[in-house]
């Protein structure tokens, strides 16, 4: 069986690739200085650790803004695979961290919050894999 | 819906990723259209009409007065 469908890019996603060179480039030497400066700085200099971590909120934005122009160029069909495979992945999310949270409240399990946090994101990431599989898979 | 969306491109002899090409659309899209999985809107209907050179009638096919 040929998986062909799963690695072909429309052209608005071939903008959004070449767009995401530049932050991904500059992403590296930033986490590179990030790690630098975490390693080398006392552990109360809490505002020097923030502002370190300021160029990482502006990737992060500049990413966000790559995104939101893909989405604007995307063809009607790829939008709508977009969409849907977000509001799956929010809701998988969403469910998963209430349950969650109240199996924590009830005591029924204990883990750390970065660990929740955590599960709560692959929820997200999973449900968002699965569905834009699905529909790739339904459209190719 | 039904067109006739893969007989017009075959007619000019072109791929559906040549066809999604001079739309601007992804190849699965016009798969899409064509196993008639998915309706365009408006505006890509014009656009599909537009380069086929024919009135948008005549490429998509309404099921009820058909």
């Amino acid at each position: 069986m040929s998986l062909q469908w799963m690695f072909e890019t429309s052209p608005a996603m071939k903008r959004m690739y070449r767009r995401c060179i530049l932050p991904v480039l500059i992403a590296l030497p930033a986490g590179f200085i990030t790690g630098y400066v975490n390693a080398n700085t006392e552990a109360d200099a809490t505002l020097v650790r923030a502002l370190v971590l300021l160029p990482f909120a502006g990737l992060l934005l500049w990413m966000m803004l790559i995104y939101l122009k893909f989405l604007r160029e995307a063809d009607e069909l790829e939008r709508n695979m977009e969409h849907l495979s977000m509001v799956w992945g929010g809701f998988a999310a969403l469910l998963g961290g209430a349950m969650l949270s109240q199996a924590i409240t009830m005591g029924l399990l204990q883990m750390a919050a970065d660990i929740a946090v955590m599960l709560v994101l692959g929820l997200l990431v999973v449900g968002y894999t699965i569905t834009r599989l699905i529909l790739m898979w339904r459209y190719r | 819906m039904n067109n006739h969306l893969r007989d017009l491109r075959e007619q000019r002899g072109w791929s559906q990723a040549a066809l999604a090409q001079q739309l601007d659309v992804s190849r699965q899209t016009i798969n899409a259209l064509e196993t008639g999985k998915y309706d365009p809107s408006l505006p890509l209907a014009f656009r599909i009409a537009r380069l086929f050179g024919q009135p948008i009638e005549s490429i998509f096919i309404d099921e009820e007065t058909a």
